[in-house]
């Protein structure tokens, strides 16, 4: 029955595809797609721009409240990019590499506007506010509305450079390296911006853990 | 690493952890399932923390609007032309291939001077045509370095070599195009009544003569289609443009990239199709002829995505849940009612 199978012949191209033949659907490795980019492949640089064009909008938003400022920015970013295309870094994380570009240049950006319309003002207790919201409630309500807003709470207490670490890590996905480059700190200085914010977290669950837990367990032996 | 003795915040802590819960995978899936199975009584734990991590968000979310997209997307798109058209730097393999094709300027100058009567030929256009039988794909280079990959049962009509002033190539059936920049001289298919124009892009064209429309999605760049009784659209990337054989009207709208470009990654896909245009499809793709019992009916519609599955696998699939029992013999495979 072999015959039946298409006979088509891969061209260079299309070898560089990786095929995931589990899952029915085909991917291209990510850093494959950011070697085709700096060749001027319009292909690849639709994908990256579809892709992540409002990830970093979106991120870029959670700095400043201005649209437009954040969008020019994101423009600028790709153009540049572009045209220092053959300087460009390997990478196998096309997101980390943009969001750290984007971070660096959307600072200055910021900065500049700033000194431009005369404001001092240090707005950054309003950026990066992140809200609790779980999709399935825990069982008994335990992770319940007023748990919700009392955890959002106290994690809006904490400096903006801490909870951006915690929407990069919990939110974007980055890892602790990754966020450290980003933010400029140390590895270890980022896994402990990480602990603190998690600790909190954990002092608010904590009162009632070991009952909560019972009250699983048991809820769970019943459902069975 | 021991997870046996961990908590709530150690579980948050671990990126590996986190990473299975934002991005699962085969490997990590395989891990944590397994690992979950090997310790129930860690169970809810891992569930909490997994809901805690799936619960955090910005505040606020915000969106380019589709304005915005479009405008920063063209504007992106125009910078990678430009700087694709930059003057070039001359690199020592120029000068290898300068030597090279001096050297065969002088060759052919010598073989003009010896043989005079071959010279001053008036030049003919030579038509190609390139063609593929069901169940076969193949991928063609034109002259110019556009490339072509036909789809099953197609065919493609090109000159051996362009002209200074044009592109243009004939469609029969289904292709999918990646046409070499070149704005002195666009680059057109014509299609049954439809005729596509483009600079430089990537987009997929079905313009099977038994169908009544004629589609054109775009991937990259901006293609022009044209019908013959004067109708006409501009499309984008990510647009698909329909046209109505018999009215000449044209219909742009958004398109599924699997559905549309899914078969030149020989992925076939079914989107809410019914029998008789699957058993269409799935002769066109192995180059088979599929004939159902006298007086069966076939009813339903079936959805579904095949990568590189034999014909076998995907009728197994189908009659299953379309109720109906085939048989193979060589080519032909027969369709016949389940009682």
């Amino acid at each position: 029955m072999s015959s039946l199978s298409h006979d088509h012949q891969p061209n260079a191209k299309e070898r560089t595809l990786v095929v995931n033949a589990d899952s029915d659907t085909y991917q291209e490795s990510e850093d494959l797609i950011w070697e085709r980019f700096k060749t001027g492949n319009e292909t690849a640089l639709t994908y990256i721009y579809r892709t992540y064009s409002n990830t970093l909008f979106n991120y870029g938003c959670q700095f400043v409240d201005d649209r437009d400022l954040v969008r020019d920015t994101l423009q600028d970013l790709f153009i540049d990019l572009i045209n220092s295309r053959e300087r460009l870094g390997a990478t196998s994380s096309i997101k980390f590499y943009l969001m750290k570009s984007f971070r660096n240049k959307l600072v200055k950006a910021i900065k500049k506007s700033q000194r431009r319309r005369e404001v001092e003002d240090d707005s950054s207790k309003d950026s990066f506010l992140v809200t609790i919201s779980a999709e399935a409630r825990w069982i008994n309500g335990q992770l319940d509305q007023r748990k919700e807003k009392l955890i959002q709470e106290s994690l809006n207490q904490l400096p903006a450079l801490q909870r951006e670490a915690l929407v990069l890590y919990f939110f974007e996905g980055l890892k602790y390296e990754q966020i450290a480059e980003m933010l400029g700190i140390k590895v270890k200085s980022s896994r402990a911006l990480i602990y603190r914010s998690t600790e909190s977290l954990g002092k608010i669950l904590g009162p009632h853990k070991e009952e909560i837990l019972t009250m699983l367990s048991l809820s769970l032996l019943a459902n069975q | 690493m021991d997870y046996r003795n961990y908590d709530i915040e150690d579980f948050l802590q671990d990126e590996f952890f986190v990473s299975w819960v934002l991005h699962p995978n085969k490997e990590n899936d395989h891990f944590w399932n397994q690992w979950i199975s090997t310790y129930p009584e860690k169970h809810t734990v891992v569930e909490q923390a997994k809901e805690l991590v799936k619960s955090i968000k910005y505040q606020e979310e915000q969106r380019l609007s589709e304005a915005e997209y479009t405008q920063v997307f063209e504007s992106v798109l125009k910078a990678n032309r430009d700087r694709n058209n930059r003057t070039f730097i001359w690199q020592p393999k120029y000068t290898v291939r300068l030597a090279a094709t001096i050297a065969l300027l002088l060759v052919a100058a010598i073989v003009l001077v010896l043989n005079p009567d071959s010279s001053g030929e008036i030049q003919s256009v030579k038509m190609l045509v390139a063609k593929t039988e069901p169940g076969q794909k193949r991928t063609i280079k034109l002259s110019d370095g556009t490339t072509v990959m036909l789809n099953a049962g197609s065919s493609l009509v090109y000159p051996e070599h362009f002209t200074d002033s044009s592109r243009l190539v004939t469609l029969f059936g289904e292709a999918f195009f990646d046409v070499e920049k070149d704005p002195s001289r666009p680059f057109e298919i014509e299609s049954n009544k439809l005729t596509t124009t483009v600079l430089g892009t990537s987009f997929n064209v079905r313009s099977y003569p038994e169908e009544a429309t004629v589609s054109v999605a775009v991937i990259t760049g901006r293609v022009e289609v044209k019908g013959e009784s004067g109708s006409s659209e501009i499309l984008l990337p990510e647009d698909m443009g329909t046209f109505d054989v018999a009215s000449g009207a044209i219909e742009k709208s958004h398109f599924d990239e699997t559905s549309w470009i899914g078969w030149t990654k020989g992925v076939l896909v079914f989107d809410n199709q019914t029998l008789p245009e699957i058993f269409k499809e799935l002769e066109n793709w192995y180059g088979v002829k599929i004939e159902v019992q006298k007086g069966m009916k076939l009813e339903g519609r079936y959805s579904g995505q095949y990568l590189n599955k034999s014909l076998e696998v995907i009728l197994e699939g189908i009659s299953y849940t379309s109720h109906f029992k085939y048989s193979i013999n060589q080519k032909t495979i027969l369709i016949y009612d389940e009682k």
